[in-house]
């Protein structure tokens, strides 16, 4: 079944179309989630939820429009909604940490072996971690949903400009602080 | 290493904590209440939109089985025989020395390799591997294996090559011969690629007797250079997917030692809005024995063995093959949704289970989850007060009325490997020797061709075949019949012919048989010198001679079990020379039309001989005109003998590119939408015969390949009210093979298996009523 057919089927209150659209697209739904709230279950949770709200507002989806990016957009904010619930402390703050993230994403076109590979990701990991929920949602829309920053700034409401900081800003300090580091080992 | 882009990594990072067999699709539909207005559609009416898929590999063997079956007893030859038209033989022949016939390309053997590996203190050799283009099959042997430790199942890495198409893999694990065989179903491409592949192979040492296998060692092997052979020279075969009303059920593994089995198998949900499906009744059946249940079950779908959408369980049976049988079948009997203690059922859906429990004398009603007697919130009422056999537990009884299922069976046929497997093992050769004047002797076999008959359009041989072994259980005879003019100038066969065959009461390992076809093109000689070769060989088991009548009263042997073979092994081929003459072709027509239900018809040319009549009739199509419209169950009456039409043929359709060139043959203007068919009958007129009817009784579609759900339903439910139940059913098999159609649950007593398929056509508005008959005067 072709996707439009899916959506097409859903809005005649065919629920195979529902089923259609999650065997397609939760493990990318779910891992955004992830790395999000870090934490699986709490990302299963608000990919059903993201689901479900999809389900009950598909009268509302324009059929010509694609699917995927509608629905990362719906679990970014999902997520974000979700740890806003449950902790008030949601500031848009930046700090270096962020800036040390993309940083240590950006390196990944250029690791050569296996040992460093697995090294940096263990770095990223940490780092991703020690984020913020919104700041994770900006490396996460960047880098693994592939929004461009004038998406970004829509999707999470915020001026194009302050993402473009968000992204760029620190990275040269961070380049500086980081390669001692690496060297080191 | 390759770099790595900023996506991989951070999907490899979200990876380790979401799997990719992680699937949220039952959760979310439980999640959806059907009191919000949601119209399901459940995956069993979703019909299938392929209704036959028709391959090589298991067509070959049920397409010739059913022409034969559909020959046999030939009308036509038993009058010309009556007739006195049969030619008494004087021959003289020679045996030929197997191999007569040259393969188009010779199956190779498999590479020897031998190489030993020895880890705790247990010992394994790879001794042979073979591999074509959809298999690939492995043979070890190991030394010092302690009971309570196994050999898993091989990992193969096919280096620098993607199988396509993996259908499953079978293992036999013979511990008592301290050997194992293994084989693996996917598609090699070998375009681009040479015709040698290399291999890694992996096979894990574990130990048993834990709830889970655990890994000792693990031996490994590299097969360089394995040749790929262009071909598919291995005879064995294990079903892959069976569907039933849509409902698919996938084999994905068989391993079996001589105390036990393992199937490992994926399925559909039947129903979407169920949050999961259990596999509630499975049993494995190894050669005639019975079928055992599964004892242990495992559901896998956190477990890399599929796609995301796969739901698969791995079932543990308490039987093995100790006793070196060949196959084994599976079979999923029941898919249900489970209820739970913290299930509710409706109120209505209590009192419509109690008209079914009322025949068990038990009563439920709705019952909180702490006062309920079993799952789905429900106590008993009344119940029987003993009972001594625990099938009818009262329990058990109210779960299966109450749970929601959806029964098959789903059968899978597996051949299973062993040490016979290995190709290019030598076989003897046979030594020939001839006797005497139109008999022969290869080895211990003895044929004598008896009679033969010619006519323009059939030529037809009966041969006796003495000393082959008495094997009540075989139901072929199976080798090649071969005919030629000479040896230069073959005759072109139809696709018609007839054979029979029969074991001789009153002469112990004595077979008669007759055997015919049909010629494409009328011979026009009074007399034809024919060379005939008959090959009794049983390694090929799609090259058929005969089938012996079956017992009406005996149990047929289910699809993919075969029973023993006849001959046991290759005899050898017998070659025949001799002269025969040629009865002669009468032409008759075009004859009157006839008009049945407001559509006429005509006979536009009959051509006759002694043993065969083929008749041209053309008619222009009803509505709808696009439609198929084709002759249904057409027959021949000649004097007190009727008979079907063996074949047919499109001549020309108006409609239909290609043959919408009127034939030259044809005189008589056809109207809109017209359309000719040649049909054949295995009888003519065996020189004695004044007149023949044929009767047309209706004009059918032919089935399409896909029919609309709600047409199928409707049919359904139209055939319920008859007393007849379907199911639509198809399988495919690894290696290709496959196949499907409709399968009858439910008939009258006393209707057969035919006129419940033409209930189904009539059901689904498939048939144009006649009948068209015609007299066909001869002139002899």
């Amino acid at each position: 079944m072709q996707e439009q057919d899916a959506i097409r089927r859903l809005k005649n209150g065919d629920i195979s179309g529902l089923e259609v659209l999650i065997a397609n697209h939760q493990i990318k739904a779910l891992r955004t989630a992830y790395l999000i709230v870090q934490d699986e279950f709490l990302a299963e949770d608000i990919v059903q939820d993201t689901f479900l709200r999809i389900y009950h507002n598909i009268q509302r989806f324009d059929n010509n429009a694609p699917f995927e990016p509608y629905l990362l957009r719906s679990v970014v904010n999902a997520a974000l909604n979700t740890l806003q619930q449950r902790s008030k402390e949601m500031p848009l703050e930046v700090d270096s940490d962020l800036d040390h993230v993309t940083e240590l994403v950006s390196q990944t076109t250029s690791v050569e072996s296996q040992v460093e590979y697995a090294d940096l990701k263990r770095q990223i990991a940490c780092a991703i971690a020690a984020l913020s929920p919104r700041q994770r949602a900006v490396i996460v829309q960047r880098y693994y949903l592939g929004m461009n920053e004038k998406e970004m700034a829509s999707a999470l409401e915020i001026s194009p400009g302050t993402i473009k900081w968000l992204l760029n800003a620190g990275r040269k300090r961070l380049r500086n602080l980081l390669s001692p580091q690496r060297s080191a080992k | 290493m390759s770099p790595k882009t900023e996506f991989q990594i951070l999907d490899s990072l979200a990876a380790e904590h979401i799997p990719q067999t992680t699937n949220l699709v039952p959760r979310i539909l439980a999640a959806l209440e059907p009191s919000q207005g949601v119209r399901t559609m459940p995956q069993k009416m979703k019909l299938i939109t392929i209704l036959l898929i028709v391959t090589f590999a298991i067509l070959a063997i049920t397409t010739i089985a059913y022409a034969l079956y559909r020959w046999i007893g030939d009308p036509g030859l038993q009058s010309v025989e009556e007739a006195g038209l049969l030619t008494e033989l004087d021959i003289t022949a020679q045996p030929t020395i197997l191999p007569t016939l040259t393969p188009v390309s010779p199956p190779p053997a498999a590479a020897q390799l031998g190489e030993s590996q020895s880890l705790e203190g247990i010992s394994l050799t790879l001794d042979w591997a073979y591999l074509d283009e959809s298999r690939l099959a492995l043979g070890m042997s190991f030394s010092n294996l302690p009971p309570d430790q196994t050999l898993g199942s091989p990992e193969i890495t096919f280096v620098g090559v993607t199988p396509l198409q993996a259908q499953g893999w079978s293992q036999s694990l013979r511990t008592h011969q301290n050997q194992a065989e293994y084989i693996s179903y996917q598609l090699i491409q070998t375009e681009n690629m040479g015709d040698e592949v290399d291999l890694e192979i992996e096979v894990p040492l574990l130990q048993i007797g834990g709830e889970i296998p655990q890994t000792l060692a693990t031996f490994r092997f590299a097969v360089d250079d394995l040749k790929v052979y262009q071909g598919q020279s291995l005879p064995i075969q294990q079903t892959y997917a069976v569907r039933v009303n849509g409902v698919e059920v996938r084999l994905k593994s068989v391993r079996i030692t001589p105390s036990a089995s393992e199937v490992v198998v994926c399925y559909d949900f039947p129903t979407p809005d169920a949050p999961f499906w259990y596999m509630q009744h499975a049993t494995i059946q190894i050669g005639e024995g019975p079928e055992e249940s599964y004892r242990t079950y495992r559901y896998l779908s956190e477990e890399p063995v599929g796609s995301t959408q796969d739901h698969c369980v791995q079932l543990g049976f308490p039987t093995g093959n100790a006793m070196g049988k060949k196959r084994l079948v599976f079979r999923v009997h029941k898919l249900v949704v489970p209820l739970t203690m913290q299930d509710r059922l409706p109120p209505e859906r209590i009192a419509s289970a109690n008209q079914e429990l009322a025949q068990y004398e038990i009563e439920i009603a709705s019952a909180p989850p702490e006062e309920s007697d079993g799952r789905g919130g429900w106590k008993f009422i009344r119940r029987p007060s003993e009972v001594f056999d625990f099938t009818q537990d009262p329990t058990l009884i109210v779960s299966q009325v109450l749970e929601e299922s959806f029964s098959g069976p789903w059968e899978f046929y597996v051949d299973i490997p062993d040490a016979s497997l290995q190709p290019g093992r030598p076989t003897p050769e046979p030594t020939p020797a001839p006797i005497s004047l139109g008999s022969q002797t290869v080895g211990e076999v003895n044929l004598t061709l008896d009679w033969a008959f010619v006519d323009a359009k059939r030529v037809a041989v009966g041969y006796t075949v003495r000393g082959l072994p008495d094997i009540p259980e075989a139901t072929e005879l199976l080798g090649i019949m071969d005919i030629t003019a000479n040896q230069d100038n073959p005759l072109p066969w139809s696709e018609d012919g007839s054979s029979t065959i029969n074991r001789l009461e009153e002469e112990a390992e004595t077979l008669q048989g007759t055997w015919s076809y049909v010629f494409a093109e009328p011979l026009n000689q009074p007399e034809v010198d024919l060379h005939l070769e008959i090959t009794l060989d049983n390694t090929q088991r799609n090259q058929i001679i005969a089938q012996f009548p079956f017992p009406p009263e005996a149990t047929p042997y289910p699809p993919g079990i075969f029973p023993p073979t006849l001959p046991d092994k290759k005899i050898g081929t017998f070659s025949f020379d001799f002269t025969a003459p040629v009865y002669p072709l009468q032409i008759i027509g075009p004859l009157p039309a006839v008009t049945a239900n407001e559509l006429e018809m005509w006979v536009e040319k009959a051509e006759l001989t002694p043993s065969f009549s083929s008749l041209t009739l053309c008619y222009s199509k009803p509505d709808p005109v696009g439609k198929d419209w084709w002759l249904g169950r057409a027959s021949l009456i000649v004097g007190d003998v009727e008979v079907q039409n063996s074949s047919a043929r499109l001549l020309y359709d108006q409609d239909i590119e290609g043959i919408n060139q009127i034939p030259p043959e044809i005189n008589m203007r056809l109207d809109n939408h017209g359309r000719c068919i040649s049909l054949n009958f295995l009888l003519g007129h065996a020189n004695q015969a004044k007149s023949m009817t044929l009767t047309i009784p209706r004009l059918e579609q032919s089935m399409p390949e896909s029919i609309p759900d709600a047409d199928l339903l409707a049919a359904q439910e139209k055939l319920k009210t008859q007393g007849i139940e379907l199911n639509l059913v198809t399988a495919s098999s690894s290696g290709g093979g496959g196949g499907g159609g409709f399968v009858f649950t439910q008939l009258p007593e006393g209707m057969d298996q035919n006129t419940a398929y033409e209930r189904l056509m009539e059901a689904l508005g498939y048939v144009y009523s006649g009948p068209w008959v015609f007299t066909i005067e001869i002139q002899l």
